[in-house]
Parts: structure tokens; sequence; C-alpha cells
């Protein structure tokens, strides 16, 4: 193998920087003997240092476009969006669980009449049919029921009848009705 | 100074404004990129907001171990192997003369601003005669220097073809430049 063909298959290598110390050693030494391999290399060094220059900046047009595409596109600001609601739902399911969770509340029966204290909780009335008096002491009255006699509460309100549910009271009346079927508690 | 990797994260996240970051970082290397394989101004600014949305909304498909910057690069070349493809046999010397004028006004840095004009003209129709592949191996190797390892995975090719591709192309490119 001639010198030259010694050079010509490490010029690459050469070019790159990534000869071993001593082949590097001989093709430098070579070049400097050899004017067609240094001329080659020279041009090659050349051609490599030109397409560098053939960088240029993009137009700050073009930038600020890609910016506002991609702003009005906002894939991940969506995203996060639907994130932060998909999370409030949640927490505002379970406060209404945490919140509306009825509890067990101690009535007495006086003849027809029912008394209850019901401690600041609503107290439902569902679908029971109830032939006296109904009075609560402390607390909301939400009937589902059917109550022949006649309802009081006391320090609260009676808030809806069968008729007349709101929107807010179906959806604490739905969470009820879970309960119910969790529990398969009778909650009078 | 956040990396590139951190604003991805950020900007899935949902992050206002994150997003702008990486374009302001890397929309040069893709617009070159794109310029030097596509020859034509327009085209090269449509194709490079192509590359950015197309990477916008994959950000989660992004593998953080490679740089972000290659990742734009390997979409970029896709884009452009496909225009140029769809394009074939259509005739570009009409837009030379501006893109070398395009060229000249927009360099990055003033030293760079005083290379020859004559010299970027030659060597861009140069590169122009290659085939596409070489155009492109070249201009990732030495416009945008990445090393061959990364060329291998922008273009999903083995090392040694790369290597190979390279070696022919510059060789290609040294006869076209010079000897005719
Ligand atoms: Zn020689």
């Amino acid at each position: 193998m001639s010198d030259c063909d010694y050079v010509q298959i490490r010029l690459d290598d050469y070019i790159d920087g990534t000869l071993p110390a001593l082949e590097d050693r001989k093709v430098r030494a070579h070049l400097l003997a050899c004017s067609k391999c240094s001329k080659e290399v020279e041009q090659l060094f050349f051609l490599e240092e030109n397409i560098e220059k053939l960088m240029v900046k993009a137009p700050d047009s073009l930038v600020s476009q890609i910016q506002e595409e991609a702003a009005k596109e906002g894939k991940w600001r969506k995203r996060r969006f639907q994130r932060i609601i998909q999370w409030s739902v949640a927490a505002i399911l379970i406060f209404g669980i945490i919140y509306y969770y009825p509890r067990a509340i101690p009535s007495e029966n006086i003849g027809d009449t029912v008394a209850i204290h019901s401690r600041g909780k609503k107290v439902i009335v569902d679908g029971d049919s109830l032939s006296g008096d109904l009075t609560v002491v402390g607390g909301d009255v939400y009937v589902q029921g059917e109550i022949k006699g006649n309802i009081t509460s006391i320090d609260g309100q009676v808030s809806a009848m069968v008729e007349n549910k709101s929107l807010w009271e179906r959806f604490v009346g739905f969470w009820d009705t879970i309960y119910q079927r969790i529990t398969g508690g009778d909650l009078l | 100074m956040f990396s590139d990797q951190e604003i991805v994260k950020m900007t899935i996240k949902g992050k206002k404004d994150s997003f702008n970051e990486l374009v302001m970082r890397h929309s040069s290397k893709v617009y070159s990129l794109c310029l030097r394989m596509l020859k034509d101004p327009l085209e090269a600014e449509d194709v490079t907001q192509e590359t950015f949305l197309r990477a916008y909304r994959a950000l989660d498909t992004y593998n953080s171990n490679y740089s972000f910057r290659n990742w734009l690069l390997k979409i970029a070349s896709n884009l452009c192997i496909d225009r140029v493809r769809q394009r074939k046999g259509i005739s570009f010397t009409d837009t030379d003369d501006e893109l070398i004028n395009y060229t000249q006004s927009s360099f990055v840095s003033p030293e760079k601003a005083t290379i020859d004009k004559e010299n970027i003209e030659k060597l861009t129709e140069a590169l122009y005669t290659l085939p596409v592949r070489y155009q492109l191996v070249l201009l990732l190797r030495y416009l945008e220097g990445l090393k061959y390892e990364e060329i291998a995975n922008v273009l999903e090719e083995p090392l040694g073809t790369i290597k190979t591709q390279l070696h022919r192309a510059r060789k290609l490119l040294k006869e076209r430049y010079f000897n005719d």
C-alpha cells in the first residue's frame, strides 16, 4: 500500500479529528510531503467550513407565527384545564357526599306524630307515608314521601315538596338515595 | 436557564408560553436545514412551522434521553424528504439567485456575513446536484454539527451506513465543487 493509499482510507477520520495519535502523526507527515493529498484535505476542510456558513437565522416573523400557531392549538393548556375541571368536580362530589351524609337521627313517636331533633342536619322523609304531624327541631325538612298531617320545622325550613325540587335538591337527593342503596338504611 | 427537557415537561403540564422558548432556541437550525434542502424560503418556512407544530402535538412521545434539537431535525428531515419527492423533476434554478441574496442578508453573525458570495453560490449549487440523502447527511454533519451516532439516530440508519454515505457525499461534493 502506498503512502497516499494509507492516507486516503484515513481521510474521513483525519478530517473529523478521530484518528489515533500515531496514525494522525503519520498522516500529517505525509500531507507535508504530498501535494496531491494535502490539496484534497484542504478542499474537504474548505467545504466543511463553508457548509457551516450556510446556517441562517430564522425570520422573526416565522418564529412569532409558529409561537402563535402553537398557542392557538394550545393542546397542553387545554389538557391542564381539563385536569383542573376533573379534579374540581371530584372534589365537589366528595364534599357533597361528606356534607350531606345523613346521620341516623333520634326520633320519638308521639301517637301519630313524629318529633325529630335533627341537630342541624337535613331530615329526609322518603317514600314513607306518615299519617300524623311531623315536627323537626333545629333542621331543615326535605320531603319525598307523603305526610298527611302538618309539617313543622323549629329553627329550620321546610325546603321542598315533591313537586318542586330544584336542581340542587335533586343533586342532594341523588346522593341521599345512593347512601340508602349502600347502607340499605331507612332514614326515618 | 432551563434545559430543553425541562421546558418540554413544563409545556406538557400546561405552563403558558413555555413552548415559545423551544421555538426561539431551535428555529434557525430547523429553518436552515429546510432552506438548504428545499431551496425555497417560503417552503422552508412552511416546513419549519409544520415541524414545530408536529413536535408540539407529539411532545408526550418525545424521549428525553435524546436531544430535543435532534428530534426536531428528525421530523424536519422526514418532511423535507417528502417534499423533495413530491416535486421530483421540477427545476429550481429560478429561485437560486433569490436564495443566495437571502442567505447573504440573514447570516447569524457579522463574520459570517463577510463570506464570499461566489463561494456560497457555487457551494449551494454543487450541493443541490447531490442525491437528497447525501445532501441531508452533509447538512446534518456540517451545518448542524451532529456526530455520526446522532445522524444515524436522526435518519434511523446503522452507523456504518451513515459513515459510508458521508464518505461518498464528501467525495462527490468535492468533485462537483472543484472539478467543474
Ligand atoms: Zn499522497
